[in-house]
């Protein structure tokens, strides 16, 4: 009995000694805290295990509206970095404010960006929904590899390794979903979603030629309440008369967005629903859309087979 | 006693392993390695690249200090510096004189981005090594649509070449 208590004591010993051994590799991980999961997803191709990599947002919330909540001071206070959309995702600006409050740098993945200018007359707005086209997005991950770079200089050379992979699976997708779009006659090639979030892809891809390439959609750029937001009788009224006029065979709901207006819409209009489309967040982990390639993929595959 | 004991242990066990690791640390560091002897070539060689497209800036290049990511030639791991705006669709671009060719294997890595317009395309690159109007090396590297134009030719080459010098 006695000798099974020693050799139990022993084995607990070089247990803890391995233990903090380990311990000490794992501490040596950064911690980026990023406000949405696409965000999230790009600094996990670019930094692999160097880093603990944290959304603020969880898959299918709205960062339009989101309001940070006591845990989410926490999970700011560990980070070594933050890292934000920009041009006004974040509503009232939380991703910006929870860094500040903690005191920790903040790099802003959009900058340099040249966003689309939606609205009219002195009502323009900049679009912050940039990651829905891919030649956007490798301006995020090289403003993002710059950053981390700077932060964490001894493993630059891997992150841009790992960059440079990331950038061709890009330029694959880029080019992916082009010929998948070629599949519709561009008369056909008319999406209406829930909110406008699609501006970009409709540019891009040269979708809603009728409303000069941009998304077509009856609640505004953001689900919040500012300005060019929201959802007004006009919107609603464009947006039926542009179904009606294009003869679009399907509309889409979005999957952060309740879908109630668009079923009323479709109902009105007697289009179908052509199915749910990742928008302002990707998909829960072992979704198809877990990873931005993933939920670009599902959302043109859903998009082609509903409108060719 | 028992308390004793289990120090003991633990003590040889750590001191153990603390001794095994140091002893591989010497061993390692008394082992000399030899760095091979590379003959190089002494023949006079001339590298083309023709590629089927024009190179544009390319969105989905790797941002850094170094490169614009548009165009990458490496001999045998060096890099080889091209500028972009010299490679025109059909028009060979020329390194006369090419340095760093060795006796032996050698190999040749090459990168390029088409333009994005062009995606729906399939583009290629040759690559030649002439020694005068001979080629040594004469292969083409193509891509899938829309990717990047990217591969490494392996040849082998000989300190001198005297077939060819009439």
């Amino acid at each position: 009995m006695a000798r099974t208590r020693i050799l139990f004591l022993v084995w607990c010993m070089v247990v803890l000694t391995a233990g903090s051994a380990v311990a000490e590799t794992v501490g040596a991980r950064l911690k980026v805290v990023t406000s949405t999961t696409q965000i999230a997803d790009f600094v996990r191709q670019i930094m692999g295990d160097r880093a603990e990599v944290v959304s603020v947002l969880a898959p299918g919330a709205d960062p339009h509206t989101y309001q940070p909540t006591p845990d989410d001071v926490k999970i700011v206070l560990q980070a070594d970095i933050c890292i934000e959309n920009g041009i006004h995702l974040e509503g009232k600006s939380w991703m910006a404010t929870l860094a500040k409050d903690a005191e920790k740098p903040l790099v802003t993945a959009t900058a340099g960006l040249e966003p689309l200018h939606i609205g009219s007359g002195d009502q323009t707005i900049m679009d912050p929904h940039a990651w829905f086209s891919p030649r956007n997005v490798a301006l995020y991950v090289n403003n993002i590899m710059k950053a981390v770079s700077d932060f964490n200089p001894e493993n630059s050379a891997e992150y841009q390794a790992r960059t440079k992979l990331y950038l061709q699976q890009l330029r694959v997708l880029d080019a992916w979903v082009r010929e998948q779009v070629n599949q519709i006659p561009p008369q056909r090639r008319i999406l209406v979603t829930t909110h406008d979030a699609f501006n970009y892809f409709c540019r891009e891809y040269k979708f809603n030629e009728k409303n000069d390439f941009l998304s077509i959609a009856p609640v505004g750029w953001s689900t919040g309440a500012e300005v060019g937001a929201g959802i007004t009788p006009e919107r609603r009224k464009m947006v039926v008369q542009s179904i009606r006029e294009s003869g679009a065979p399907a509309i889409f709901v979005e999957t952060t967005i309740n879908p109630k207006q668009i079923r009323e819409i479709a109902q009105e209009t007697g289009v179908a629903i052509g199915g749910s489309l990742y928008s302002d967040s990707m998909g829960p982990a072992g979704s198809a859309g877990e990873t931005y390639i993933g939920m670009m993929r599902e959302n043109v595959l859903l998009i082609v087979n509903a409108l060719k | 006693m028992r308390f004793i004991l289990t120090i003991i242990i633990w003590v040889v066990i750590v001191g153990g392993l603390w001794s095994y690791s140091k002893q591989r640390q010497i061993v390692e560091a008394s082992i000399v390695r030899q760095n091979p002897t590379i003959a190089k070539v002494e023949d006079v060689y001339s590298l083309l690249l023709t590629p089927t497209f024009s190179i544009e800036p390319d969105p989905f290049a790797l941002q850094t200090e170094n490169t614009d990511g548009a165009v990458e030639l490496r001999l045998n791991g060096i890099t080889i510096p091209v500028d972009a705006d010299s490679l025109r669709r059909g028009k060979p671009w020329i390194l006369d004189k090419v340095g760093g060719l060795v006796e032996g294997q050698n190999e040749i890595y090459v990168e390029a981005s088409p333009p994005i317009s062009e995606s729906d395309l399939e583009h290629g690159v040759r690559v030649q090594v002439l020694k005068g109007e001979v080629a040594a090396v004469d292969s083409t590297l193509w891509s899938k649509q829309g990717s990047l134009v990217s591969g490494t030719i392996h040849f082998e080459m000989k300190a001198r070449d005297d077939q060819h010098d009439h």
